[in-house]
């Protein structure tokens, strides 16, 4: 088959050096890198918020109306929120190779199910723990119930919404694995 | 020293990183970014490369590697329609054309599983090399090769 002569001959004979040595070293720096940029970027903001939650809470959504128990239960179920949300960031930035590349492809995903089921888990106990200081002090209405039954609602879309954006993750590599 | 020796090594067997950002990604600005990603997979990786394996294996075990796992939004995907294959057509023909413009037209008609599996054809590996670096048995690469050149004899001849 000539084509392929041909096409072995045009992969082997290109050869271009593109980038100096300069320019090679701080691509290693983990500060310069494109996608974990972005993904740093997004870490810091949710966790900045997340932390600006804890330190005004207690004065915007009347903390003192509510029992110790159920504050406490929120501060963790926020705190819990903000460690997997460190813990996927970790996940994304180990390297991902193993001895070749299916066994690299398997373990990526068995990284990401991980992170999937622990996103899932600090969705629902956040939710949860705000449902439930939410609620403790309120005396509940007509009108007071359907916030809360829409507040419930735009929580488990969310975490339906997450779960398949993690899912859709995982099944490119479910199909990359097949497909060899 | 390791900064160094690493550097060096990648300066040198650079035209296969460039190689696999050509055929995986379209834009020069994503091939861009996924060079960098692999370099960063490189460097994390180079602590456990020993010598054991060739530098270009583990160059397009990684790369590769990196190049596959990124998610990314589906392009359209171009079945084959004989205007297609005619627009192609010259491409493929034109001997005045230099690069990699041949590869880099058949490769559209690829998937990146058989993407990876020619460039590493191409670069000379033997079946059982392949079967190494991807994790398959030397008969499922021999299958697969086999298949590809099918289709890529498809796309050129019809």
């Amino acid at each position: 088959m000539n084509t392929l002569a041909n096409l072995k001959k045009e992969w082997n004979d290109f050869n271009q050096q593109l980038k100096s040595i300069d320019d090679l070293s701080p691509q290693t720096i983990i500060r310069q890198h494109p996608t974990l940029k972005r993904t740093r970027l997004k870490l810091m903001i949710e966790s900045t918020l997340l932390l600006l939650f804890l330190v005004f809470y207690y004065s915007a959504l009347d903390g003192d109306a509510n029992s110790g128990a159920v504050n406490t239960m929120l501060v963790l179920g926020v705190i819990f929120y903000g460690v997997v949300n460190v813990f996927s960031y970790l996940t994304l930035i180990q390297p991902n190779y193993s001895d070749n590349i299916i066994a690299s492809l398997q373990r990526t995903k068995r990284r990401l199910r991980t992170a999937q089921v622990m996103s899932l888990i600090a969705s629902v106990i956040f939710a949860i723990t705000f449902l439930a200081y939410s609620s403790s002090a309120v005396i509940f209405t007509y009108e007071k119930r359907l916030i809360m039954v829409g507040m419930i609602l735009t929580l488990v879309i969310m975490s339906v919404i997450s779960y398949f954006v993690w899912n859709k993750r995982i099944s490119h590599f479910n199909a990359l694995i097949s497909e060899f | 020293m390791k900064s160094n020796n690493f550097t060096n090594i990648v300066n040198k067997h650079q035209s296969i990183i460039y190689k696999i950002c050509l055929i995986y990604r379209d834009t020069e600005q994503d091939r861009e970014d996924l060079f960098q990603d692999i370099l960063y997979q490189l460097w994390r990786s180079f602590d456990d490369f020993r010598n054991e394996s060739k530098v270009s294996t583990w160059l397009y075990k990684i790369s590769l590697n990196t190049a596959l796992s990124q998610y990314r939004r589906k392009t359209v995907i171009l079945d084959f329609k004989e205007s297609l294959i005619e627009e192609i057509q010259p491409a493929l023909t034109d001997e005045k054309e230099s690069g990699l413009s041949k590869i880099m037209a058949l490769m559209k008609y690829l998937n990146g599983v058989e993407k990876a599996l020619l460039s590493l054809y191409l670069e000379g590996y033997s079946h059982k090399e392949i079967g190494q670096i991807v994790g398959c048995s030397e008969n499922n690469v021999s299958v697969k090769i086999n298949r590809l050149k099918k289709k890529l004899k498809k796309i050129t001849e019809k």
